[in-house]
């Protein structure tokens, strides 16, 4: 039996001896290689798009873009998924000074300039335009409602441009079930009302959404998406060390289900549930609450009802 | 903490939380949202937080107990049962999928 068991707490680790209760089991990602080339791997997802024409086709004839890109509480490394379709689209006859790349904010708050240069690293900051979504002040376009009754609001630079391009890494997600796909234009670059509403399918569900593929939530956010105009989005999964594992391109939803497979096979563990307990560490997501209630959910996969979940969590 | 007016109605309960969102009556909508899902985790299982960071009181106000340290929590638990508690360990649990059966 199972008698000790050690924890990340931050930068430390807590050596933890389990008396009284019989540990089920220990449960941590899997080691996962990153891929030896990742330039390599990103071009070869842009020459084999999934269910939906190249890049550098679907950009012919269209004389501006715009670049959706996560925000500095992910680990996508833009600075590697941007550059390769800034090239094609630069191919495809589109000027650098018709490219915009935004920041896809959410309602987070905006980035500093350290933080964008990191993000997207000195190439892309010299190649092109970069912005920020800040939800508080950006010009949102009223689209109406959902057939579900979701107000949408969006980033009018959106409609602004001839096509636009969503990147992300899907990792399992509390209310989308993974991220990624059109969860880029929502919550990404639409008004607070539309997460908001978004979020509280969500907050309805009596069971967790967690590494759900067709929830209510991902329904609404690709409904937005296309009304929106983004077709295609670049996809990449990445390991514990936030190195890229897989990437896929093509149109939104095959994309991301099929990057979604990718993600199931780095964070899915095999585990029991009906525990009476779970004891669930907050790494990597220790700076607060807010990030590290993110614990509670994959808990509660494990613990029965009326059950203990223990999460232990630094913030500092 | 992002969004630390939502403390003030943390740890009501579920139903609550809906009714007063939908009744316009909470500002910050995307934190109660996720208001909403702490609780509905709460009314599903017990929560305690292990924290040098988050004080006794913070932890109240997000409706949570609390413990000095993991072995203090899982010795409680032990106290408490009728029969020896089956405990998971997640090391890393916002990164961990648990494919359960």
């Amino acid at each position: 039996m199972i008698r000790r068991f050690d924890l990340p707490y931050g930068a430390e680790s807590l050596a933890v001896r389990a008396a009284g209760v019989d540990l089920a089991g220990i449960y941590t990602p899997r080691p996962t290689l990153p891929a030896l080339a990742p330039e390599a791997l990103i071009r070869e997802a842009l020459d084999n798009p999934i269910g939906s024409e190249s890049l550098r086709e679907a950009a012919r004839g269209k004389t501006s873009a715009l670049v959706l890109i996560d925000d500095i509480t992910r680990e996508t490394p833009a600075d590697l998924l941007v550059p390769p379709i800034l090239d094609d689209l630069e191919t495809a006859g589109i000027s650098a000074d018709d490219i915009l790349v935004m920041i896809a904010l959410g309602t987070h708050r905006p980035m500093n300039d350290e933080e964008i240069r990191h993000k997207v690293g000195d190439e892309v900051l010299s190649r092109v335009r970069i912005t920020q979504h800040d939800h508080r002040t950006a010009p949102l376009r009223d689209l109406g409602v959902t057939p579900s009754g979701t107000p949408i609001e969006v980033n009018e630079h959106l409609f602004e441009a001839d096509i636009v391009i969503g990147t992300g890494a899907v990792v399992p997600h509390h209310i989308a079930g993974f991220s990624a796909g059109a969860k880029i234009v929502q919550p990404g670059v639409s008004g607070a009302a539309t997460t908001a509403a978004t979020h509280m399918f969500s907050a309805r569900a009596r069971t967790p959404l967690l590494g759900r593929v067709d929830t209510p939530v991902r329904a609404e956010m690709e409904l937005i998406a296309e009304r929106c105009g983004m077709r295609h989005v670049l996809n990449v999964t990445l390991n514990a060390d936030g190195q890229i594992v897989t990437a896929r391109f093509g149109a939104t939803r095959p994309t991301y289900r099929r990057a979604v497979e990718d993600a199931r096979r780095i964070y899915g563990v095999r585990a029991p549930a009906g525990l009476d307990a779970v004891v669930a560490g907050s790494h990597p997501c220790d700076i607060e609450f807010w990030q590290a209630h993110k614990s509670l959910y994959p808990a509660m996969l494990m613990v029965r009802p009326g059950g203990t979940i223990i999460v232990v969590t630094p913030c500092p | 903490m992002t969004h630390p007016d939502m403390l003030d109605y943390t740890a009501q309960p579920a139903d609550v939380l809906l009714g007063r969102y939908e009744r316009n009556e909470i500002d910050d909508r995307v934190a109660a949202s996720l208001a909403v899902a702490w609780a509905r985790v709460r009314e599903y299982a017990r929560v305690v937080l292990v924290s040098d960071g988050i004080a006794p009181h913070e932890a109240a106000a997000l409706g949570f107990d609390t413990a000095p340290d993991v072995e203090t929590a899982l010795s409680a638990l032990a106290r408490t049962s009728g029969t020896t508690p089956q405990v998971g360990v997640l090391t890393h649990a916002p990164d961990t999928l648990p494919l359960v059966a």
